[in-house]
C-alpha cells in the first residue's frame, strides 16, 4: 500500500512539476515555413514569414490567415512581414495580429537578403537562432540576391501543395544537380566561429527573365526564345534552347541573361554558368537557387555560380552525382554529357612552404556516358582515354579557377583547408599566431583530377547517322 | 349512475389493498440485534412472522452444522440407520433429484437388504442398470465358486462387475462420490459402503478452441470435464511420469482440481509450491480456473497475468515437457500453466508448428502490436501536444487541418474515441449470437464516420484508435491483451500531461514493476533480467533442431531436451542413427 502511494505521489509530482503547462494543441499554432530577413525601413530588420495555411493543405476550405503587409501568398501559405529590432521580437509583434502562436520548429529556410549579408550583421541574428530552441539546427541558410521578402513571395509552388515540401526538395536537390550546396545553420555557425573554415550559404534569387508576351504563339515553353533573339551578339543564349531561337520573337522586353560562361571563354554557357536569379527560364515559381554565397566570417564577400558549387562539393567530398556537360574534344561545337559521381573522398594535403600554404587536392571521379551529341565512338576502349583526358582537363581547369577565386578574389577558405593545416602546428598558440584565414590568400594549389568512365549507358557503340547526303558530320 | 361511479372510482383516492410483501431478512442470530431496532416501527404481526422465519433459519443452520462441520457418524451395520442418515443428509424428500433405490442382494441363500443412492441425471443409467443393479439382484443367483465368507469381500470380488468401485468407511467419502455423479451402495450388515463411479452427466464434447485459434496445428480444445481434459493431455504426452495429482477446492463446491507435472522433469519445489498454494485455499465456491488463477497468483495488482491460461492440450503438453506445472479445474475449459514470463505470453501455440521464418515474422509483428496497443495513443498525445517538431511538416499540416474544426482538446477527443471503442468491444461480446461481430463492424464504421462528420473527432484519431485496437487483438494471450488495454489509458494521460517525460516515466515505472514481479518464483523478465542461459525461445524462435535447452529459469531436473545434433542425417558417418544421442 505504501508503495502504491509512493508511486502515485511520484506520478502526481512529476506531472505537477513538469506537467502540461506547455502543452500546445497542434491547431493552436501557426507554423512558419520560411523566414526572410531584410534591412528594415523603420527598424533594424524587416522579418518576412511564410506561414502554412493548413486548411488549404488538408483539403478543407480555402480561406487563408490574413497576412500583414505581405498579404496572402498563395493558397497554401500566407506571408506576413514585421519590422522589428530583432528576430525574436518580431515573433512577439506578429502575434499581435495573428490568432495563433508562431511556431518556428518547422521552418525549413532562413533567407537573408544580400544587403544584410554583405553588411555582416547576420552574425547577430545567427547567434539568436542557434541559441533558441525554436529553430532547427538543420534549417537551410540562404542568401538572396535582392530582397528576401520578394523571394519568399515568389515561392508559390504548383507541383507541391505544401511550400515546406518545396523547400525540402529544392534544398536537397544539390545531391543530383551539383549546382547548389548544402548550408545548414549548425554548420554555418560552426564555420563562422572556426579559425580554419569560412562559411558558405546557398545563393537564391528571384528570376528576372520575363515571360515573353508572345509566348502563347511560341508555345515551346522555353522561356528565353524571345529574349535570346536580340542578344545573340552577347553570345549567351541559354543552353540548348538558344540555338533554335534565332528566328526571334516580336518582344524585346527580357533583359539579357547574365551568365558567367563568357568569362570562362565558352561560346555558350553551360548549365553551371548561371547564378540564381539569372537562369533563362519561365515557370510559375519565380524564386530559384543556384550557386553559393561566399562569406568571410559573418560578412558576405561574394557570390559564385553553379559550376563553382559543383567544384566546392567536389573539393569537399560532398558531391553525390549529377549530369555535367563537357565540350566534345574531337568535334567542336558539340557536347558530351557525363553522369558524374565522386568515387572517393578527395585527398587533401596542406604544406607550408616559405610561410605560404601549398595545397594539394586529388579528386577521383567516376562517370557514365549520358550523351555524345556528335556520335563519335568514344565507347571504344582506344578512344575512351581521349574523352577521359578532356573531362579531366576541363574539371581541373574549373577547380583551379574556383580555388583561385577563393584566394585571389574572396580571401576566404570556404573549403576548409585550414582544418588540414592545423595538424602542422604543435600548439594551439602556434596555430592562432599563424592566422590561417589571413594567410589563405597566398595559398597555391596543386589540383589533380582523375576521371574514369565506367559505363557507356544503353548504347555500346556510336555509329554515324546515315542519310541521303552520305554519312553524317564527322 | 354507473358511469358516474366508474368516473368517481378513477378520480377519487382509494386506499390500496394490502399486498403481502416479501423482505429478505438476515437469518443469523447476531443480525437480530440490528433487526430489533427496526422492529420498533413495525407492527406485532410482522414481528411474529419474522420470529417464525428466524426460528426456521436457526433450525436449518443447526442441521447444516451437524451435516457439514460436525463429526459424521460411522457407517452403521444397521441398514436402516444408514438410510436415515443418508435421507437426512440429502434432504429427502425435499431434494427431488436424489434417487434412493432399495433392493435385495442375494448372497448364497440369503437375501440381504441394500440400497443405493445417486443423483438422477448425474449417472449413466445404463451402467447403473447393467453393471450394478443387475449383478447384485440377478446374477448373484449364479453358482459362484468361491470360499469368500464375508459379505463385503464377496460382493466386491464377485458381484459388482463395474470397473470403478471403492469400498469406503465414511459417509463423507460416499457423499463426495455421489455429489460428483457416482452412486453409493449400502448393504445391510456391512460397516462399509461401496462408491461406484458411474458418471454420466451431460457435457460438451471436444471442440475447437475458441480463444486460441491456429491455422496450422491441432484443433482440439479442452472441455469442462476434468477427466476428458487430463485424457487429452495424456493422449499427447504418453509418459507414465506425467503425474495428475487431485485436489478438492471449495468447501461447498468441492471442485476437483488436478496438478499436472512430469515427475522426473519439473522442479520439485515448484510442484510443492503449487500444491501448497492450491491446498491452502479456503473458499466456499470455485467455478472456473480464472478464480483459481486469482487465488494462487503472486500479485493481484500487477496488470499482466502471471500464468498462462490456455484452452489447448497441445500447449499444456508442450509446456509440461519444459518442466512446468499445470492446474486443471473441473468445469473450466482453461488450464493454467505456471510459471511464465513476460515473453512467453506473446507466444502463440502456432509458433512451434510454423517454419522458423514465418514464426519469427509473426513474433515481430506481435511485438509491434504490443508496442502499438500500449503506446500509440499516448505517443500521439505526447507528440501532438508537446513535440510538434517531431512530425514531418506535411503530416503536421494535415493533422492541423483535420483538427481545425474539432472543438475539444485532443485529450478529450482521444478519450471519447477510446471509450467508445471499448464500448463497441464490450457490446460486441454481450450481444447474443451472430449480431455481435456485425455490431462491432457497423458500430466502428458508422460511429467513426459520423464522429468525423460531426467534427467531434479528427479522422487521424480514428486511425490511431483503430490501429491500437487491432494491435490489442493481435496479442495472443487474451488476459495479456487486457493488461495493455488498461495501461494504455495510463499512457494517454501521462502523454497528454507531460509529453515524452510522462511516457518515459510510465515506461520506467512499468519496467520496474515487471522486473520486480515474479511468477511462481521465476522473475517475470527472465531470461533477460536476470539474464539466464539460452535465449532460444523468447522474442524470436530458434529452429526446432536448435532447441537443446529447456528454459533455464525453470530449473528443470534435466536441462537438455535433445542432443546437440538432433538431426542425425546431417552426420553421415553414423548412418542417420540418432537413437543413442551423440
Amino acid at each position: 500500500m505504501r508503495r502504491i502511494v509512493a508511486v502515485m505521489l511520484l506520478l502526481v509530482l512529476c506531472c505537477g512539476l513538469a506537467g502540461c503547462y506547455d502543452a500546445k494543441e497542434v491547431d493552436d499554432l501557426a507554423y512558419v515555413l520560411a523566414v526572410g530577413l531584410d534591412k528594415g525601413q523603420t527598424n533594424e530588420l524587416k522579418v518576412t514569414m511564410q506561414l502554412a495555411v493548413p486548411n488549404a493543405l488538408g483539403g478543407g476550405g480555402g480561406g487563408g490567415v490574413s497576412g500583414g503587409s505581405g498579404g496572402g501568398g498563395g493558397k497554401s501559405s500566407s506571408i506576413i512581414t514585421v519590422e522589428a529590432p530583432t528576430l525574436t521580437s518580431s515573433l512577439n509583434m506578429a502575434n499581435n495580429f495573428l490568432s495563433r502562436r508562431l511556431e518556428l520548429s518547422h521552418a525549413e529556410v532562413a533567407v537573408f537578403s544580400e544587403d544584410l549579408a554583405k553588411s555582416g550583421t547576420i552574425e547577430e541574428y545567427l547567434r539568436g537562432m542557434i541559441r533558441s530552441r525554436e529553430f532547427r539546427p538543420t534549417i537551410n541558410l540562404v542568401v538572396c540576391k535582392g530582397s528576401a521578402e520578394e523571394y519568399l513571395k515568389s515561392i508559390k509552388p504548383t507541383l507541391d501543395l505544401d511550400p515546406a515540401k518545396y523547400y525540402e526538395l529544392t534544398f536537397s536537390a544539390y545531391r543530383y544537380t551539383g549546382l547548389s550546396i548544402r548550408s545548414q545553420l549548425e554548420e554555418f555557425y560552426a564555420d563562422m566561429e572556426s579559425s580554419g573554415v569560412q562559411p558558405v550559404a546557398v545563393l537564391a534569387g528571384v528570376n528576372k527573365s520575363k515571360p515573353p508576351k508572345g509566348a502563347q504563339s511560341g508555345g515551346s515553353g522555353k522561356g528565353d526564345q524571345s529574349g535570346g533573339s536580340g542578344d545573340s551578339a552577347q553570345g549567351d543564349q541559354s543552353g540548348g534552347s538558344g540555338k533554335e531561337s534565332q528566328a526571334g520573337g516580336p518582344q524585346q522586353e527580357a533583359k539579357p541573361e547574365e551568365s558567367t560562361g563568357q568569362s570562362k571563354g565558352r561560346p555558350q554557357p553551360f548549365e553551371g554558368d548561371y547564378e540564381a536569379g539569372s537562369i533563362p527560364r519561365t515557370g510559375d515559381v519565380k524564386g530559384e537557387i543556384e550557386g553559393l554565397a561566399v562569406f568571410d566570417g559573418a560578412r558576405m564577400v561574394g557570390e559564385m555560380d553553379g559550376e563553382a558549387a559543383t567544384d566546392y562539393l567536389l573539393v569537399n567530398g560532398d558531391f553525390h552525382t549529377a549530369y555535367k556537360t563537357f565540350a566534345d574534344p574531337e568535334v567542336t561545337g558539340t557536347y558530351v554529357v557525363l553522369d558524374v559521381s565522386q568515387k572517393s573522398k578527395p585527398v587533401r594535403r596542406v604544406k607550408i612552404v616559405d610561410d605560404k600554404p601549398q595545397i594539394t587536392v586529388q579528386i577521383a571521379v567516376d562517370a557514365d556516358i549520358q550523351t555524345i551529341q556528335s556520335g563519335y565512338n568514344y565507347e571504344d576502349t582506344k578512344q575512351l582515354p581521349i574523352l577521359e583526358q578532356a573531362a579531366e582537363t576541363q574539371l581541373k581547369d574549373e577547380i583551379v579557377r574556383f580555388l583561385g577565386r577563393t584566394t585571389g578574389e574572396f580571401h576566404s577558405d570556404i573549403c576548409g583547408f585550414g582544418d588540414h593545416a592545423r595538424g602542422l602546428f604543435l600548439t594551439w598558440k602556434d596555430w592562432d599566431d599563424y592566422h590561417w584565414l589571413q594567410r589563405y590568400k597566398d595559398a597555391t594549389f596543386d589540383v589533380g583530377v582523375k576521371v574514369r568512365i565506367r559505363r557507356p549507358g544503353m548504347i555500346l557503340r556510336s555509329e554515324p547517322m546515315e542519310s541521303s547526303g552520305g554519312a553524317s558530320r564527322r | 349512475m354507473n358511469l358516474l361511479n366508474t368516473l368517481k372510482g378513477l378520480l377519487i383516492y382509494k386506499e390500496p389493498e394490502p399486498v403481502e410483501k416479501f423482505i429478505l431478512r438476515e437469518n443469523d442470530n447476531e443480525a437480530s440485534l440490528s433487526n430489533q431496532t427496526d422492529n420498533k416501527q413495525t407492527d406485532n404481526k410482522q414481528q411474529d412472522q419474522k420470529e417464525n422465519e428466524s426460528d426456521r433459519g436457526t433450525k436449518k443452520l443447526k442441521r447444516q452444522d451437524r451435516g457439514g462441520g460436525g463429526e459424521p457418524p460411522p457407517i452403521s451395520r444397521m441398514l436402516q440407520n444408514n438410510l436415515d442418515y443418508i435421507k437426512e443428509r440429502f434432504s429427502v424428500p425435499t431434494n427431488s433429484d436424489v434417487m434412493i433405490r432399495e433392493f435385495n442382494v442375494i448372497v448364497g441363500k440369503k437375501a440381504i437388504p441394500a440400497f443405493m443412492v445417486y443423483y438422477d441425471g448425474m449417472v449413466d443409467r445404463i451402467v447403473v442398470d447393467t453393471d450394478i443393479l443387475m449383478p447384485l439382484m440377478l446374477l448373484s443367483n449364479l453358482d459362484i465358486k468361491s470360499g469368500d465368507a464375508r459379505i463385503d469381500v464377496y460382493i466386491r470380488n464377485h458381484l459388482l462387475t463395474h470397473n470403478q468401485i471403492k469400498e469406503v468407511e465414511e459417509f463423507d467419502q460416499v457423499l463426495g462420490e455421489v455429489n460428483f455423479g457416482g452412486c453409493g451402495i449400502f448393504v445391510d450388515g456391512m460397516n462399509t459402503a461401496f462408491a461406484a463411479d458411474v458418471k454420466g452427466f451431460e457435457h460438451r464434447t471436444v471442440e475447437r478452441p475458441n480463444t486460441e485459434m491456429v491455422i496450422q496445428g491441432p484443433q482440439e480444445g479442452f472441455t469442462e470435464t476434468i477427466r476428458v481434459n487430463t485424457a487429452l493431455i495424456r493422449k499427447k504426452l504418453k509418459d507414465e511420469n506425467l503425474i495428475v495429482e487431485d485436489h478438492l477446492v471449495g468447501e461447498r463446491s468441492k471442485t476437483p482440481c488436478s496438478i499436472l507435472y512430469i515427475k522426473n522433469l519439473a522442479n520439485d519445489s515448484l510442484v510443492a509450491e503449487v500444491r501448497r498454494r492450491l491446498g491452502s485455499i479456503k473458499v466456499d465456491y470455485v467455478q472456473d480456473s480464472g478464480e483459481i488463477e486469482q487465488l494462487i497468483e503472486d500479485s493481484t495488482y500487477i496488470t499482466s497475468p502471471q500464468m498462462v491460461s490456455t484452452e489447448r492440450p497441445d500447449r499444456v503438453a508442450a509446456m509440461l515437457t519444459e518442466g512446468r506445472a499445470a492446474v486443471i479445474v473441473h468445469g473450466s475449459p482453461f488450464a493454467l500453466v505456471m510459471p511464465t514470463t513476460a515473453f512467453e505470453l506473446i507466444h502463440s501455440p502456432e509458433d512451434s508448428y510454423l517454419r522458423v521464418p514465418y514464426a519469427n515474422l509473426l513474433r515481430c509483428i506481435r511485438t509491434i502490436a504490443i508496442l502499438v496497443a500500449l503506446l500509440l495513443p499516448g505517443l500521439y498525445m505526447a507528440i501532438t501536444n508537446f513535440h510538434q517538431e517531431m512530425i514531418p511538416t506535411g503530416l503536421l499540416l494535415s493533422l492541423e487541418a483535420a483538427r481545425e474544426k474539432v472543438p475539444f482538446p485532443s485529450i478529450v477527443e482521444i478519450l471519447i474515441m477510446e471509450v467508445s471503442f471499448e464500448l463497441i468491444r464490450e457490446a460486441g461480446i454481450r450481444i447474443p449470437g451472430t449480431i455481435g461481430p456485425t455490431l462491432g463492424i457497423i458500430g466502428a464504421l458508422i460511429l467513426g464516420q459520423a464522429a468525423v462528420a460531426a467534427s467531434i473527432v479528427s479522422p487521424i484519431l480514428i486511425i490511431i484508435v483503430a490501429v491500437t485496437g487491432l494491435g490489442s487483438f493481435a496479442i495472443p494471450s487474451y488476459s495479456y491483451a487486457y493488461s495493455f488495454r488498461i495501461l494504455r489509458f495510463g499512457y494517454i494521460v501521462l502523454g497528454s500531461v507531460a509529453g515524452f517525460l510522462g511516457l518515459s516515466l510510465g515506461i520506467f515505472l512499468q519496467g520496474m514493476l515487471l522486473v520486480s514481479s515474479k511468477s511462481f518464483g521465476v522473475p517475470f523478465f527472465a531470461p533477460f533480467a536476470p539474464r539466464t542461459a539460452g535465449l532460444g525461445d523468447t522474442l524470436l524462435q530458434d529452429p526446432v533442431w536448435k532447441r537443446e535447452r529447456r528454459p533455464d529459469y525453470l530449473n528443470p531436473k534435466d536441462n537438455f531436451r535433445q542432443p546437440k545434433i538432433s538431426r542425425g542425417w546431417t552426420r553421415q558417418n553414423n548412418g542417420g542413427d540418432n537413437r543413442n544421442g551423440k
